[in-house]
């Protein structure tokens, strides 16, 4: 057993420790994800009042809010994996830089989207032009932009290097997506739920929404991890630990 | 439930339309980011295995083998 948090954190940035010991992590993750996912968009969708002014389209919020939470802080989790990379040179931390991506594109698309169909009943709106709108537009295009500049390069390590550069850069747009709604005048709604202050929401509504916002961290943890073992094994696919895993196995894993 | 019936659940008012299908395009961008790592993982390691099998496996077949 790993005593110290350096042995602990050797053991987890090895490629083929972290491989094996992320695999019995995944079925809970996945059981959890789905039970918390599940809960809260029924709760949130059949049993919690409507909105006294925005009716039922407020409903959206339930998979509208937690997908742009885990939007943004999966770009923190992706910048600090990427300057970690660059800083120490630890393969593993670039390979979760390049898993990190794609997830957050995806949710980031998720969070406009649903934005967007939100937004014609209670603006009258499918788009429009403000701060908080365009921030996340320029957010999914950071994303996308270090997805392909990994990719970009001859040489992997460049490539890994420059999307690293990017995504720290890219950064400041977070900040500014936090305080878009307090520092322009958008037709975003403020934010329902802060952590320096009481939930602008009623508990029967809220509940739901934290539920919810627990299940996509749950989500966003077990698909970074698959992503990341897709990752390990493509560049470690010469590597002896990964032939005596599979070789001899008869039925194959899924996972 | 909040809703009368199952008829309400669904027309919720008129903003039905939008909420089901917020939902529906969600969850199936959700599903797609969970299937596709399992179904890329799979092909790699399927690659893999033929690939260290090509000199003759004991125990295991490859699919041109068992033709």
């Amino acid at each position: 057993m790993p005593t110290t948090f350096k042995q602990w954190f050797h053991q987890w940035s090895s490629p083929p420790s972290f491989y094996q010991k992320s695999e019995c992590l995944l079925p809970w993750l996945g059981l959890l994800a789905f039970v918390l996912i599940a809960t809260g968009t029924v709760w949130g969708l059949a049993f919690a009042p409507e909105d006294a002014r925005q009716g039922n389209s407020f409903r959206i919020i339930y998979l509208h809010v937690p997908v742009a939470f885990l939007a943004l802080a999966g770009y923190y989790l992706m910048a600090i994996a990427g300057a970690i990379g660059l800083v120490w040179r630890i393969k593993l931390a670039f390979w979760a830089m390049r898993a990190a991506a794609p997830l957050g594109a995806a949710l980031t698309f998720i969070a406009l989207v649903t934005g967007s169909i939100w937004g014609k009943p209670t603006w009258g709106t499918w788009w429009e032009w403000d701060a908080r709108i365009t921030s996340m537009l320029i957010l999914f295009f950071l994303y996308l932009g270090v997805m392909a500049l990994a990719n970009a390069y001859q040489q992997q390590e460049g490539g890994l290097r420059a999307s690293a550069i990017l995504a720290i850069i890219g950064m400041v747009n977070i900040p500014l997506i936090y305080k878009s709604v307090d520092w322009w005048n958008t037709l975003h709604q403020g934010a329902s739920l802060k952590l320096t202050s009481a939930p602008t929401i009623h508990g029967t509504m809220l509940y739901p929404l934290l539920i919810m916002v627990a299940g996509f961290y749950v989500l966003y943890a077990l698909v970074l991890l698959l992503n990341m073992r897709c990752e390990i094994v493509a560049n470690e696919s010469r590597s002896r630990w990964l032939q005596d895993i599979y070789k001899k196995t008869e039925k194959l894993n899924v996972f | 439930m909040y809703f009368d019936s199952l008829h309400d659940l669904l027309a919720m008012n008129g903003h039905g339309v939008y909420v089901w299908s917020a939902y529906f395009i969600g969850f199936g961008v959700v599903f797609l980011l969970v299937l596709s790592p399992l179904l890329r993982h799979r092909r790699q390691i399927r690659a893999l295995q033929n690939q260290w099998c090509e000199g003759g496996c004991t125990n295991q077949k490859t699919t041109r083998e068992r033709k």
